[in-house]
């Protein structure tokens, strides 16, 4: 049972008034009790995973539209990429207007392909690279950030320098010329290889984090027990840092976003799948839409779906931040009357951009 | 700007990143177009005709040199003329300029066109040489001779001498110059008269459009002779002084000169002592600085500049520019085509090429890149569209035209399945059940190119190849992946550019032997330095009967010395079959080169259709006629 459960320390007396026999107090558990207590757990689990998040983001506007907006993704991502047809030149005639025609709603390219189809058929690629991206940097920036915060001494100063140094390294130079050179084709590897140094920042204030962490008690105590190092981290310090970890992946998937699509635009990323950058590359340079007014329009919709996408990823953070707000969650999910001006001030977690 | 946008609202690391990016575009956008050819200074002679080869591909597809704007308040003047400028652009860094036309590196484009004089003006209407720097020529057979125009002078004061025209004619032949495979020396025999003589007879037409086309005077004597001793002396040392010689300071033979240069433009003065200088009516003329093309759409929309020599833009951009600018176009003898690497397991056989050749619908490419500026060639043949009719017109009948406005699937189909391919859940595979796969190495940044790549990957993939496109950086094609055969086929130009380009001869030996652009393609019938070994062919006979051998290689030799008509159609048409047959390219395109001029606003031009019109660019050689002029 983990010590931070603030109802982890009742369970015993629930176990007694259940069997309805007196008994002695006692922090230790018996079989009966965890064989009564499945259902309850599941219960307690659902409650504290679905339940309560759900309660308090339904509560914050800003979680559910970025929650509704990243739902729209990924159902693009999914069932759009299947329903709707991926995009060929000349499936539709070329250079139409938006809102004419609805084989092309969005309007077609000068060599005829569907606009809407494009943005579609990007979507998949960029999902997977968000992914693979965020759990590659908040990942890595976890663990390093939870063992030289936790381990402290010599393992905390060359994991430390170790990240210093990879701070100190232009992350985007570094990122292109390792697209130059190995040329990647799989959305999994460019969104590893786009945060390929974002971790270390993350890592840092990970760290920080852990270093008030591991000074409290309940820490101690587990120290103290002889738990050793990994069963602390994993059950002691990486929990409390969910809403962090988890605030953060919502970031560096984000940065992805924005990195992805600015070196596809530049035309550094190979052209091997389908990405909104490459849409506005080519309405800039092949249509030379910012000229041509007449061809705007292949310039706005890729825009309107990257920064969509960009936006529902912020407001996801700002709401995560608060679902895993105990104090909030608590005080909206047990009905208490609450005031979501007092509950952003009391905000704890801290953001990296 | 664009990218700007979609950074709004986004916090001060991004906002950094954004100005990276931005400064990234200006850094890759100078690497893309400009120095193409320039990085790779280590000579030796095969190394450096690739890279003079290479040169003309930049501006031809797209990637214009671009011009700048700065004088917009000062654009007007006196009626006279005094004080009045013309503002054009170029797409290179003025202020890092040189105009060594030996050393590739930042080498100046268009402004040497107005800096130095032509030795002829070819016109590509009329097909007629005209006579100008250098005024009068004749062949004799193994000779050659060329008279230097007499009033002209050099900057400085000094005549221009046969002596100067021998000097950089001789440098030509040392670093290996398109005429060094056939002649022999080159000699001033008077003041006034340059004598080539050849290794054997030569035909008519070669040497004029060899050596007159295309060639400008600007390697003076007392400025460049030390390197012709030098080669002399010590052959590597002597060709290494002289490519990385920058002549940032040109003695000018044209009639405009260097005022002064900065990352911004290039002023140039006029010379008043050219003798053509009283046919130019402004006193200045002024190249500004554009990135990229879409820069230059920019200030032709703002009337920003008066002209823009060399630009690739789309009808819809054409249609933003104002009234008053007038689009020349003149044909490129160039174009989008595909380099089959003919060792490839699949691009070496035969029928997969005339199958890929079938299923391309060269009208739709053409529609789906710009109708307006380029046009389908009627036959897959190494001549460029203009001259088919004149060349093969009679023997039509014999030649495939591959379906030029359709998709010829079912002719793919047969040629492949006689070739003992067949289709497998959708795919096409060879006897071993390998995919055919048709990866499309292509230049990144080529807008018209990567449109027309685009949707010949789409025509392919649906016919059942698997298609794919892969864009590197033009300098990576150049320097390693074309020279090392490291592609199964790639996008190239499939003619030679003019002027050569428009003559059989040449384009020809392009297709079958030398390309001149340093694809190692390993066509048997090529030269060594492009993975052959100048080996025969054998293609069905024209007749219909039976097949016949041919050596490319050896006829092209005979055409290059053939004087009358009846051999030099002969050959022609016979090397063209072969082109035909067995696509040693395959012709997709043909370019329309597009130049801008102001036409009706303060300048004045001849009207739409005159031959003069002919003459490329437009904005450098009409002045010098007195065709284009400042009225204010």
């Amino acid at each position: 049972m983990k010590p931070t459960e603030t109802d982890g320390g009742e369970r015993p007396s629930i176990v007694a008034t259940a069997t309805g026999e007196e008994e002695t107090f006692s922090f230790e558990y018996d079989d009966d009790a965890v064989e009564l207590t499945h259902r309850e757990r599941a219960r307690e689990l659902f409650d504290e995973l679905i339940y309560k998040p759900a309660i308090v983001a339904s509560k914050d506007r800003r979680t559910v539209i970025g929650g509704l907006l990243f739902f729209g993704y990924l159902l693009m991502g999914t069932v759009g990429v299947l329903v709707y047809p991926a995009p060929t030149s000349n499936q539709v005639d070329r250079s139409i207007a938006p809102f004419t025609t609805v084989d092309a709603p969005l309007g077609s390219t000068a060599v005829g392909e569907d606009v809407l189809s494009m943005i579609i058929h990007a979507t998949p690629e960029m999902l997977q690279m968000i992914f693979a991206g965020g759990i590659f940097a908040t990942g890595i920036a976890t663990l390093i950030g939870t063992v030289a915060g936790y381990k402290g001494g010599r393992i905390d100063r060359a994991i430390t320098s170790f990240s210093d140094a990879a701070m100190s390294i232009p992350g985007l130079p570094l990122i292109m010329v390792l697209a130059v050179v190995f040329r990647p084709s799989n959305p999994l590897v460019i969104g590893v290889l786009l945060t390929i140094n974002y971790w270390a920042g993350l890592g840092r204030s990970i760290r920080s984090q852990v270093l008030t962490l591991r000074e409290e008690p309940y820490v101690e105590a587990s120290r103290t027990m002889g738990v050793n190092t990994f069963r602390i981290l994993r059950k002691d310090i990486i929990p409390n840092l969910m809403p962090f970890i988890l605030v953060n992946f919502a970031n560096a998937a984000r940065y992805v976003v924005f990195t992805s699509v600015g070196l596809y635009y530049l035309g550094i990323l190979p052209k091997s799948v389908e990405n909104w950058g490459l849409q506005l590359d080519e309405a800039y340079k092949n249509a030379g839409a910012l000229v041509a007014d007449g061809n705007l329009y292949l310039l706005v919709f890729p825009m309107i779906a990257i920064m969509g996408i960009a936006l529902s990823l912020i407001l996801l953070a700002q709401g995560l931040d608060r679902v895993f707000n105990p104090r909030v969650r608590t005080r909206l999910a047990g009905k208490s009357e609450s005031n979501a001006d007092d509950a952003e001030e009391q905000r704890s977690t801290e953001l990296i951009h | 700007m664009n990218i700007r946008i979609c950074y709004v609202g986004i916090s001060r690391i991004d906002v950094i990143t954004t100005t990276f990016i931005v400064q990234c575009v200006s850094w890759l956008t100078c690497n893309m177009v400009e120095n193409d050819e320039s990085r790779h200074m280590q000579l030796n002679r095969r190394r450096f005709i690739e890279l003079s080869g290479a040169a003309g591909a930049i501006s031809l597809a797209g990637c214009a040199d671009l011009v700048s704007n700065e004088g917009d308040g000062t654009d007007g003047g006196g009626g006279d003329g005094s004080g009045a400028r013309h503002v054009s652009m170029t797409n290179k860094i003025p202020a890092e300029l040189q105009w060594n036309n030996s050393n590739p590196s930042t080498r100046a484009e268009i402004s040497r066109r107005a800096i130095f004089d032509r030795f002829v003006a070819y016109n590509i209407k009329t097909g007629e040489f005209e006579g100008y720097a250098i005024s009068d020529w004749s062949h004799g057979g193994n000779t050659f001779e060329l008279t230097v125009r007499e009033d002209l002078t050099w900057e400085n004061g000094d005549d221009v001498t046969a002596e100067d025209v021998a000097t950089q004619l001789n440098l030509g032949l040392k670093t290996g110059a398109s005429y060094a495979g056939y002649t022999e020396s080159i000699e001033a025999t008077d003041d006034t008269t340059v004598t080539f003589t050849f290794n054997s007879e030569l035909g008519e037409q070669i040497p004029k459009y060899d050596i007159l086309a295309a060639r400008y005077l600007h390697q003076k004597a007392s400025e460049f002779g030390k390197f012709l001793d030098q080669i002399e002396e010590d052959e590597e040392a002597g060709l290494q002084a002289l490519t990385e010689f920058a002549y940032s300071e040109p003695i000018a033979s044209g009639p405009w000169t260097i005022e002064s240069k900065d990352q911004q433009q290039l002023l140039l003065k006029k010379r008043d002592d050219h003798p053509d200088a009283g046919n130019i009516n402004f006193d200045e003329y002024v190249f500004k600085y554009y990135e990229d093309n879409n820069s230059v759409y920019q200030a032709l929309k703002n009337d920003e500049i008066d002209s823009a020599f060399n630009l690739y833009a789309p009808p819809d951009v054409v249609e933003s520019f104002p009234e008053n600018f007038m689009q020349v176009q003149t044909p490129g003898a160039w174009g989008y085509g595909l380099v089959p690497n003919h060792d490839h397991q699949h691009m070496g056989d035969r029928a997969v090429r005339q199958a890929i050749q079938y299923v391309i619908n060269r009208k739709q490419v053409v529609n789906n890149v710009s109708a307006a500026s380029k046009s389908v060639p009627p036959y897959p043949v190494g001549i460029p569209s203009s001259k088919q009719e004149q060349w093969i017109g009679d023997h039509t009948d014999a030649f495939d035209d591959y379906g030029a406005d359709t998709a010829a699937t079912e002719k793919a189909t047969e040629v492949l399945e006689n070739a003992g391919y067949a289709q497998q859940d959708g795919n096409w595979v060879d006897s071993d059940g390998n995919v055919v796969e048709v990866p499309i190495v292509e230049p990144s940044g080529w807008n018209d190119w990567n449109d027309a790549t685009k949707t010949i990957v789409d025509q392919l993939s649906s016919f059942g190849f698997a298609a794919s496109s892969e864009s590197r950086d033009y300098g990576t094609l150049t320097d390693t992946v074309w020279p090392n055969s490291d592609f199964a086929i790639t996008t190239g130009g499939w003619l030679d550019g003019v002027p050569q380009g428009v003559y059989p001869y040449f384009s020809l030996h392009h297709q079958l032997v030398k390309n001149s652009r340093g694809f190692s393609y390993n066509y048997p019938a090529a030269d060594t330095t492009r993975g052959g070994d100048r080996g025969d062919v054998t293609v069905p006979a024209m007749d219909g009967s039976g097949e016949q051998t041919i050596n490319p290689s050896d006829r092209l030799d005979e055409l290059a010395v053939a004087s009358d008509e009846a051999t030099i159609n002969e050959i022609t048409v016979e090397l063209a079959w072969v082109t035909n047959q067995d696509l040693p390219m395959l012709p997709v395109m043909e370019k329309m080169g597009q130049s801008f001029i102001d036409a009706e606003g303060e300048w004045s031009m001849p009207d739409e259709g005159t031959d003069s019109l002919g003459i490329r660019y437009p904005n450098t050689w009409l002045p010098r006629t007195g065709d284009l002029e400042y009225k204010g």
